[in-house]
């Protein structure tokens, strides 16, 4: 249990992040963390926070407000998510650079086209038989994965088992926080999914060495920080490229296609204007954030955040759905209006360690949603309503939909 | 933009709400570009040499939001 407790009079709540509550609709809880104060005390331990402006303060600050522990536990201490010190940081995520801007991203969109119709079209046969498939497993979630695993240079007939591997580890980052590394299943179940992807990462690693092609691991064993790296850095900044290109984009997705299958008269303006669907799915990633945790650790006996002074070792939960529907930031903030003044929303995270793969998340998103919408432009979500199994990392589970008039 | 637009000397214009403080743009092109005290980007320039042209251009590709855009300098042309 946290060794901290809150100054006297602090605002102080009880939540638990792993209950059905948080996971199926967090938003009246976040309101109410957000309207208590910029900090609140939640009595497992740590302060949080779901205020846009705090978040902000916060992620603009590394070096004493780090990720410390909790992203170098998952990801591994030398990938370059977890180092909040900048030059090292910018030299090893300097190795994406280039592959990750706008201009040469644009030409993956027919890649990701490719994929995108291919799946629907399985997904299209299976309702003409008669099937319900679901969307999650069938579109939302391999889309992604495949996308980045072909950036990678990982031929396809290793995809699905990239895929188990991905769903494995995102299921172990979901659990209970502070997470319990020693007896979680959850937990334990995704350190045996990455200790396989890692030894597979390490033969594309090796492979690489003498087959150099175009692909994100051939970018950094060539590149000349690579060069000076142990093959152990190498691999841990390789993985966790695939599994932020997978998660949180599958949940996006999934998002997506429910958020469209509720709001029928946002769904119509999109399939009569084509133009407005990329600000339409930035009002998705606002009004239903993928991820809505972030912790973050002090370090220092001097560290000030609104106002308040915070001790050393102390943890800060930044809860960016909450964040998002801040109403000092938005107008009439839990409605969704895809007409609404275009600002950054905290969805891809903030300054240092903001979202590599934010333009690549894009255009995937953009390609999905165009591709769907072609094949079933006036679909209605069926059964029952999807389900949210975890809230740090959030989206709905099964969905399964009436096609419509394909 | 008209067909004359590639010949026109460029000057930078940025759009700060969109921008997440990646800092990609001032390790892309740090005579060109800082950040305010909240992470926000700022252009140290407005009108662009010939000569940082292809530093800006690098740098409004590199930012992950689109919050750089090199627009014609009419101004300028004059």
């Amino acid at each position: 249990m946290s060794p901290f407790s809150p100054p006297p009079g602090a605002p102080v709540l009880d939540i638990d992040f792993t209950s059905s509550r948080m996971c199926n609709d967090p938003y009246p809880v976040l309101r109410e963390i957000r309207e208590l104060g910029p900090l609140v005390w939640n009595k497992r331990g740590h302060w949080m926070t779901a205020r846009d402006k705090v978040c902000r303060e916060i992620l603009n600050r590394p070096a004493p407000l780090g990720q410390q522990g909790a992203m170098a536990n998952f990801f591994g201490a030398e990938a370059f998510i977890s180092i909040d010190e900048v030059a090292r940081h910018n030299a090893l995520r300097g190795v994406w650079m280039t592959a990750f801007r706008r201009d040469v991203l644009a030409a993956l969109s027919r890649v990701i086209r490719t994929y995108a119709e291919g799946m629907l079209e399985r997904v299209a046969a299976r309702f003409h038989a008669g099937e319900s498939p679901d969307l999650v497993a069938g579109f939302c979630r391999p889309l992604p994965a495949y996308v980045i695993a072909h950036m990678m240079g990982i031929p396809d007939d290793m995809m699905p088992t990239v895929v188990e591997w991905s769903d494995l580890m995102a299921n172990s980052a979901s659990g209970g926080f502070p997470i319990d590394y020693d007896n979680d299943p959850a937990w334990l179940a995704g350190e045996r999914a990455k200790k396989e992807l890692g030894a597979y990462l390490y033969e594309q690693i090796d492979y690489r060495r003498g087959h150099r092609g175009e692909d994100l691991i051939s970018q950094i064993v060539h590149s000349d920080v690579g060069r000076t790296l142990s093959d152990e850095a190498m691999m841990v900044n390789t993985r966790q490229l695939l599994f932020a290109g997978n998660e949180t984009t599958a949940n996006w997705l999934a998002h997506i296609v429910v958020t469209l299958g509720r709001h029928p008269e946002v769904r119509r303006q999109i399939v009569a204007d084509p133009s407005l669907t990329a600000q339409a799915l930035d009002e998705i990633m606002r009004w239903e954030s993928v991820v809505h945790t972030l912790p973050r650790g002090v370090r220092g006996d001097d560290v000030v955040v609104a106002g308040q002074k915070l001790q050393d070792g102390v943890e800060v939960v930044l809860l960016l759905g909450g964040a998002n529907r801040d109403p000092e930031r938005y107008e009439d903030p839990e409605r969704l209006d895809i007409h609404r003044e275009r600002k950054a929303n905290l969805g891809f995270g903030y300054g240092l360690h903001s979202c590599l793969g934010v333009t690549l998340a894009r255009i995937e998103a953009l390609e999905a949603t165009r591709a769907f919408l072609a094949h079933f432009p006036d679909y209605e979500l069926t059964g029952p309503a999807p389900s949210f199994a975890t809230f740090p990392m959030r989206g709905p589970g099964p969905i399964h939909i009436a096609p419509g008039h394909s | 933009m008209s067909t004359q637009g590639a010949s026109l000397p460029k000057k930078i214009r940025t759009i700060p709400g969109s921008c997440i403080a990646s800092g990609n743009c001032t390790l892309v092109a740090p005579d060109l570009f800082g950040q305010d005290e909240k992470g926000i980007v700022v252009a140290r320039v407005t009108r662009l040499t010939a000569a940082q042209l292809a530093d800006a251009q690098s740098a409004a590709a590199a930012c992950p939001v689109a919050a750089i855009e090199l627009v014609d300098d009419v101004e300028t042309a004059k």
